[in-house]
């Protein structure tokens, strides 16, 4: 156990000094809760229903995950596609649409690092309002791109694995027409779905730098090191996984506090949000072990986790209430990590003893046994040298 | 003879199709300097893996100063120092960071483990740099601590693969030195090598090994005297060149005479003693001295002897 210790430390040493752990445990995840927050409460305030174009002039994956990025739990929204400018135009000025987004040619390229394009905003001046949503949704799905680039950056991905996750988050994302999910009775307020989505879907990105650093320091050679010295495997192993929890955590404890205090999100009975937290590290880790148990390379390893992360994120409704659209999406997500947290603090924040959190916690840590167990029995690969 | 610090017997180890280690055995006495001298390829660092129990053979045992050594072994490894072939460092770790947290995982107390580390750091020469990053380190300084890492417990048995590849000769002159050192204060080194002088210069014995398999070892006079005590004598000179090596040849400490491009080559049994006599009848038979060469023999001659083929190539 001194030896794991030894280890974790050394590996939170590294992520410290690095601070890629920072930037995708706590900084992208803030951004996100915040640009999507605020869009929200820009205009969920009223009850009238807005209505907005997109005209798809790139043809690329990248309008449907701006459709994902402006489905927003509690907002009245419902987006339409517009063939051409003109028609989108015709449409904002004869009040048909509130405003209109126009994804120019190439968007899809420059999401992924490609030459810069300009998202053009269709608004009518005699509908500030509608043209200010439009706007904002244009805002949000630009930093929503830019924060899955940071992400990805940080964990290492080149500029394929780039085009693989932003290919990812959009195929995989939600149906073209999106309404409003605001009648459903247990929601969470937009502001505390989107800090503790992102909070929950960053977590799969940062329990990485614990369990799949073991293909690094393979790579390395220092794992090679670590076996000739006088120490058992198992705590080797050990060190690595509580690197992956203690990273897990403690992003997901500084982000439901930050939240909590800057964002105003409620988050509801603390000892309840700190169990699911708990599971929901538990789990992460687990996965995360399970699929690295999979890969040959750290490299491998990174672009698979990133596409697990993000497919389970967009599954499990870290973009979009997935779990409300009926369905097959629906029992997909029933699958997923995320849904089962989101949905033990949607129970939570709408007044719920603290007997809520039981069900969403088993399931939590039966996903955690059942992960875990088939990662130790493959697990044993990746500690040679 | 006390006990060996090293005992391997009967090593084997196949990866797929390839037999990299087959059935090596050899001892280390404690304090003794061994060197695996081969080429690339000949199973140096499989060996080596075995023994620093990274690798589980397939057949064969290993002993550490009595221990028998597994890849599960915690007591044989604490007596070994390893130092991997391939840089394994933390770059964005400062060498001081680096070695504590290796002499923490080689069981020292928080305490031994400061105090080992400071000592290490003077040994390498890395103190007046120990708390920068190790990526901002040159090559040299990073093999340096590479091989600091490896110390920090005073193993019995230091192990060390092919320390030198890739180093400039400044650095390289830098860890013979170090290793020299080590050796001269009683530690036990197995050190692989394909560099012939290194072997020579280090090692108290060596074992030639090629393809998995121990040719020969002993020590470098042991080795050479395969060669049957022959000195190989260059002739340089003009004149009859032809006439002079058959009346060399006559000659009865000589074994074979050739005359060549404007030398003469002969394998001579006690060079220094026949060299008047040979001297004295190459000049009667008319050919005019300008030198002579002495080429004592080397390690790299015993692989070519033993092998027939180069130590590089
Ligand atoms: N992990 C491995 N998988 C397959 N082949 C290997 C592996 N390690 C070494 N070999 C092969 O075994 C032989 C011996 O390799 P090695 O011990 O590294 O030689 P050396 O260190 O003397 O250069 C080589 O032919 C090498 O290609
Ligand atoms: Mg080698």
């Amino acid at each position: 156990m001194r030896t794991a210790f030894l280890i974790t430390a050394k590996d939170l040493r590294q992520r410290v000094r690095d601070r890629s752990a920072f930037l995708v445990a706590v900084v992208a995840p803030l951004a996100l809760a915040f640009a999507l927050g605020a869009t929200i409460s820009g205009f969920s305030a009223g009850s009238s229903t807005f209505k907005i174009g997109v005209i798809d002039l790139d043809h690329g994956p990248a309008a449907s995950g701006l459709l994902g990025a402006a489905a927003k739990p509690g907002s009245s929204l419902v987006v339409q596609y517009v063939a051409t400018p003109a028609e989108g135009r015709k449409l904002v000025k004869d009040g048909e649409l509130d405003g209109a987004i126009v994804l120019p040619q190439g968007l899809s390229v420059a999401s992924m690092g490609g030459p810069p394009v300009q998202i053009d905003v269709v608004g009518d001046p005699k509908n500030p309002i509608g043209a200010l949503v439009a706007r904002s949704i244009a805002g949000s799905f630009a930093s929503y791109m830019r924060t899955i680039q940071v992400a990805s950056r940080a964990l290492g991905a080149g500029p394929a694995e780039t085009i693989k996750i932003a290919g990812r988050v959009t195929s995989s994302g939600p149906p073209i027409s999106t309404s409003d999910t605001s009648t459903t009775k247990k929601n969470l307020d937009p502001k505390t779905y989107y800090a503790a989505a992102m909070a929950v879907f960053f977590l799969f990105f940062a329990v990485q730098f614990g369990i799949s650093s073991l293909l690094h320091e393979r790579a390395e050679g220092t794992l090679a090191r670590m076996l000739a010295a006088p120490i058992s495997r198992r705590s080797i192993l050990a060190g690595k996984a509580m690197t992956s929890l203690v990273l897990g955590f403690v992003s997901m404890t500084v982000l439901a506090l930050i939240t909590r205090y800057a964002l105003g999100a409620h988050w509801g009975n603390p000892l309840g949000v700190a169990v699911l937290i708990a599971c929901a590290v538990l789990a992460a880790t687990a996965v995360t072990a399970l699929v690295t148990t999979l890969a040959k390379t750290y490299e491998q390893a990174n672009a698979w986790l990133s596409i697990v992360s993000v497919v389970l994120g967009m599954l499990g409704g870290s973009f979009f209430p997935v779990a409300q659209s009926g369905g097959l999406l629906a029992l997909l997500s029933k699958a997923t990590p995320h849904a089962w947290f989101l949905s033990g603090l949607q129970d939570l924040s709408s007044g719920g003893a603290l007997s809520v959190v039981v069900e969403p916690a088993i399931v939590l840590l039966a996903i955690t046994v059942a992960c875990g167990a088939v990662a130790l029995v493959r697990i044993r690969r990746l500690i040679e040298p | 003879m006390s006990e060996p610090v090293l005992r391997c017997q009967g090593l084997r180890k196949r990866f797929g199709d390839i037999q990299a280690v087959n059935g090596v055995s050899f001892e280390i006495a404690p304090g003794e300097s061994y060197g695996l001298l081969g080429p690339n390829g000949a199973g140096k660092t499989t060996t080596i893996s075995i023994v620093a129990g990274l690798l589980e053979a397939d057949a064969g045992e290993a002993f550490v100063a009595g221990e028998r050594l597994t890849t599960r072994s915690v007591a044989a490894k604490a007596a070994i120092g390893f130092v991997p072939q391939e840089l394994a460092i933390y770059p964005d770790l400062t060498a001081h960071e680096n070695l504590s947290f290796f002499a923490r995982l080689y069981g020292l107390s928080a305490k031994q483990a400061r105090a080992r580390t400071e000592e290490v750091l003077e040994v390498i020469g890395l103190s007046e740099r120990a708390d920068d990053q190790a990526k901002t380190y040159s090559g040299g300084m990073k093999r340096r601590l590479n091989i600091g890492i490896g110390l920090l417990h005073e193993p019995k048995l230091l192990i060390l693969d092919e320390p030198t590849v890739g180093v400039d000769p400044q650095s390289r002159n830098a860890i013979l030195e170090s290793v020299e050192q080590l050796g001269e204060r009683g530690m036990a080194v197995l050190y692989t090598t394909h560099y012939m002088e290194e072997a020579e210069r280090l090692c108290d014995r060596v074992g030639i090994i090629d393809h998995g398999e121990l040719k020969a070892e002993g020590t470098r006079e042991e080795l050479v005297a395969l060669l049957g005590e022959h000195d190989k004598v260059h002739l340089m000179g003009t004149g009859s060149l032809e006439a002079a090596a058959n009346a060399c040849a006559r000659i009865g400490a000589v074994d074979a005479a050739s005359a060549g491009d404007g030398s003469i080559e002969l394998l001579v049994k006690g060079a220094s003693a026949a060299l008047p006599e040979i001297l004295t009848t190459a000049s009667e038979a008319g050919v005019s001295v300008h030198s002579v060469e002495v080429e004592a023999p080397n390690l790299e001659a015993v692989f070519l002897h033993l092998t027939g083929r180069a130590l590089r190539d």
